[in-house]
């Protein structure tokens, strides 16, 4: 999973903090694509004429985040701040494809073969790769990437440790081109993990010998990957520049951009008018009122494509909403469709389910969103609840406030009033995922979620799960245990192969957190809506790779 | 003079002591874990005991502020979790930005403050006075943030006039470094091209921090030109025959300068807090900005090392003022 830094972008996982992105919305060049999504493509094409006018280099594509991480190690960037930037400069050995949240495509390996019962994965590489000193890629280096990722210990290497715990035995180098990865129990989704953006990009091993810390500290300011483009120079607080890596695989040959430039600009309002005025090409979302007003604005597109993440609000498994029908009382009285239309102007979608509809196992319909006062207030008193209980609401300043407010509205309905608090991110973060005595706990708290890659295991094990509460470092901030739920990311984990089990699991799951013990409130499904150019062709969304671009398929007409 | 120099920086010794000692202890006490931050949410908690480590999170407090000071005593602010390099590598480079930003504001605010609060003394109770008053009425009313995001809208995106922010246009190369002041080193390099790119994207964010300073110093000045225009020197020198110019410049604003320049000094400090929202809104790369992520992100150093120097500005200012008062004021000597 990934946090969005700060505020609904990047925040800090920093900065906080602060993201959304796109899938089905092709801009233009993907014709399959335009044709999933013809209104959104028909009215883009239609606003292209009246545009903000463009007083700058055409051939330099500027991307303005909330904030970035100058961090460029594979093995430490597990923040969505760093990994825009990384995106354009690592490869993995596997990409999604398209705007699909399951099917992915060799990237830099070229043919993929499993054993009977896909606990073997056998690579053959691409050949005539090189990292953008020139140095050439390879099984070795491959596994010399992976094995540094894995034992760094800065953060990022969990994905892979999923599977792979001891890469020396685990990965098997067969020759100048192909690797062998022996998962030691059966992942038909492997390649789904490969795909991921978080912990997955392959660097080169070389950086080991740049001082103590495995070149830790020398990639803070360089970049060593076989992606289209390499890092020029960094200012922190300010701009990434990023040229083409002159060693690239695929080459340069179309309308690539020759110089991408990733401004720092927290400002919400400053982004929408950049936007406006020409000065971006690509902005991460701003207000969901910003977002609103650039719908129509012309030359501009908003994306709208539903990602793997969701907003929620935490209800503590202690306290007031200890019993689970006062959790359930709670969910009936929060307006969910309302929410997430009037409120959020469009920037969320309605949840079916506390997984996002297009995650693997999502079982529409597990979570139905109404408002019943009456039902909440027999579910409350059968709770013990009684009215005049006072609930307090915790949220960071930038994100969550709104979805306070509604609740302290709805819940006074039946008596119950809510204390809104309002933290700077890290004592917010701190709250939640940091053991608290319960007096000192937030009832309920504002959070969001996506996976590092398409599973609900691992969506669900770090929030969800008995191993994930803040006593284990985790942001399961509710301390809720189920042992349904906990069967069910184990099993998907354990036995990924065994289909059939983990659906009837998941449903189950779901069912069990969508009615009878709700975790959460699901506020909705995140939806990426940063805000493009249109004369900026190529840009394909994919629900997983949340706000993040490949900047070589992207150039402008 | 030397020994008022000397006691003063032995004193800004202590000052920047006591500002490390608040600072380091307040900023531990404030909840957040910076190795939570840079791991991400999804790192075990191994890998974030691992972070801790490193950076020597997990000390105990006192070994770490022995630490810090020992550090600080070779000039090493230590290392910034957010821009993932030496604190004072970071203050070097963003330092000169703020002095630049808030220089130029200083600058235009306090002269303009000095032309509108004289003319509106030597016309008092007309409606240039009135028109004065008014001025450093909305100067000092108005927020920076909202007029910052106003003249953004007006001049950046509806007239189009001036950047949005920053402190060059992407993509433009900054002339090479021998100041900071990017002013200073395009000419320096007798780059117009980046002078006049440099000098397009001070104009709003200067305007926008010398509206304070101007509201605050016509106020100030106002006052004491009319009350240097009521003293008998003044009267004298007009009998003497001496020219209006000549009387206002070496008999008036001399002596009315005395508590304008005093306020100045003070000024550094609300200027000094004006930055860290002006630098915001405008992407301006400086020490305000800086300070302000780094308070968002718990990054311990950075936020000290900026403190440190924004603590050692004020006392240089302000030791600044006080030669000026020598210059200003003859009869004043210092003890």
């Amino acid at each position: 999973m990934m946090a969005r830094d700060g505020r609904y972008s990047r925040r800090q996982f920093i900065r906080g903090a602060a993201g959304v992105a796109s899938g089905a919305v092709a801009m233009g060049s993907a014709g399959g694509l335009l044709a999933a999504c013809g209104s959104t493509a028909a009215s883009t094409t239609k606003k292209a004429a009246a545009g903000p006018p463009l007083k700058r280099d055409p051939g330099t594509l500027i991307v303005a985040m909330d904030a970035f991480t100058p961090d460029f190690d594979p093995a430490s960037y597990f923040l969505l701040s760093a990994i825009v930037p990384d995106f354009g400069m690592y490869d993995s050995l596997m990409r999604m494809k398209g705007n699909s949240a399951t099917a992915t495509k060799p990237w830099l390996a070229q043919e993929i073969t499993t054993n009977a019962d896909k606990s073997v994965w056998t690579f053959g590489l691409r050949p005539g790769v090189k990292y953008s000193d020139g140095t050439p890629f390879s099984a070795t280096t491959l596994k010399e990437a992976y094995t540094r990722t894995i034992k760094a210990g800065l953060g990022a290497g969990s994905t892979l440790s999923n599977y792979i715990t001891d890469p020396a035995k685990q990965i098997v180098v067969k020759g100048p081109n192909k690797v062998i990865m022996d998962l030691g129990i059966s992942v038909p989704r492997f390649d789904l993990l490969l795909a991921s953006q978080y912990g997955t990009g392959i660097v080169n091993p070389s950086v080991n010998k740049q001082g103590k810390d495995l070149g830790h500290s020398y990639l803070q300011s360089h970049s060593a990957g076989t992606g289209a483009y390499m890092l020029e120079s960094v200012t922190p607080n300010s701009q990434i520049v990023m040229i083409p890596n002159p060693n690239y695989w695929g080459g340069f040959n179309g309308p690539h951009f020759k110089k991408i430039i990733i401004l720092q600009v927290p400002e919400d309002s400053s982004r929408r008018e950049g936007m406006e005025s020409g000065d971006f090409d690509i902005a991460f979302a701003s207000t969901p009122q910003d977002t609103e007003a650039l719908r129509s604005a012309p030359g501009i597109f908003v994306g709208n494509q539903k990602v793997l993440g969701m907003d929620y609000v935490i209800l503590g498994q202690y306290g007031p909403l200890a019993s689970p029908l006062a959790r359930q009382a709670v969910n009936l009285l929060f307006p969910n469709d309302q929410y997430a239309s009037a409120v959020m102007k469009g920037t969320l979608d309605s949840p079916h389910s506390v997984l996002p509809d297009l995650m693997i196992y999502s079982a529409a319909g597990t979570y139905t969103s109404s408002v019943d006062v009456a039902k909440a207030k027999s579910l409350l008193q059968q709770a013990g609840v009684k009215p005049g209980t006072q609930l307090t609401y915790e949220f960071y300043t930038g994100q969550g406030g709104p979805a306070g407010l509604l609740l302290q509205s709805q819940l006074s309905l039946v008596g119950l009033n809510v204390k809104i608090v309002e933290k700077a991110y890290p004592a917010f973060v701190d709250d939640i995922s940091t053991p608290k005595p319960v007096a000192e706990r937030p009832d309920m708290a504002y959070w969001f979620w996506w996976p590092e890659y398409n599973s609900p295991s691992d969506f669900c094990f770090p929030i969800l799960s008995n191993e994930g509460t803040p006593t284990q470092g985790l942001f399961n901030g509710g301390y809720f245990v189920n042992s349904t739920v906990d069967n069910a990311i184990n099993k998907g984990f354990s036995d990924p192969s065994n289909s059939a089990l983990l659906t009837q699991l998941w449903h189950e799951a779901q069912t069990v957190m969508g009615k009878e013990d709700p975790p959460w409130i699901p506020l909705g499904q995140i939806i990426d809506t940063s805000y493009l150019r249109t004369d900026v062709k190529g840009y394909v969304a994919n629900p997983v790779y949340v706000q993040s671009y490949d900047f070589r398929a992207l150039s402008r007409a | 003079m030397g020994t008022l120099i000397a006691r003063r920086l032995a004193f800004m010794v202590f000052v920047l002591w006591g500002v490390t000692l608040v600072t380091f202890f307040l900023s531990r006490v404030v909840p957040g874990d910076p190795a939570r931050l840079m791991a991400g949410p999804q790192a075990s908690a191994g890998d974030v005991a691992h972070i801790s480590r490193i950076y020597g999170l997990d000390d105990p407090l006192l070994v770490q502020y022995g630490r810090y000071m020992r550090d600080l005593s070779h000039a090493n602010l230590g290392f910034s979790f957010m821009t993932r390099r030496n604190v004072r590598t970071d203050i070097a480079a963003f330092l000169p930005a703020t002095v630049e930003l808030a220089g130029y504001a200083l600058l235009l605010g306090f002269g303009l403050a000095v032309v509108t609060a004289t003319a509106a003394a030597y016309r008092r109770g007309t409606w240039t006075d009135v028109g004065g008053r008014l001025s450093a009425i909305v100067g000092l009313s108005i927020p920076a943030f909202w007029l910052a995001l106003l003249l953004q809208l007006l001049f950046h995106t509806v007239l189009g006039w001036f950047p949005l922010g920053g402190r060059l246009s992407p993509g433009v190369v900054p002339p090479p470094h021998v100041t900071g002041l990017l002013t200073v080193d395009s000419l320096l390099a007798g780059n117009l091209g980046d002078f006049t790119d440099a000098v397009a994207h001070l104009v709003l964010p200067v305007t926008t921090l010398a509206a304070g300073v101007y509201g605050l110093m016509v106020r100030i000045m106002r006052t004491s030109v009319i009350d240097a225009l009521g003293e008998e020197y003044v009267r004298t020198a007009e009998a003497k025959g001496l020219s209006r110019w000549r009387v206002l410049r070496r008999h008036v604003l001399r002596n009315a300068m005395l508590p304008g320049v005093t306020v100045l000094g003070l000024e550094f400090g609300l200027l000094a807090a004006g930055v860290f929202v002006v630098e915001s809104i405008y992407q301006w790369p400086g020490l305000g900005n800086y300070a302000f992520q780094a308070i968002q992100a718990s990054d311990y150093n950075a936020t000290l090392g900026a403190t440190l120097v924004i603590a050692a500005m004020y006392v240089v200012v302000n030791l600044i003022v006080d030669i000026a008062y020598l210059y200003l004021d003859p009869r004043i000597r210092y003890a």
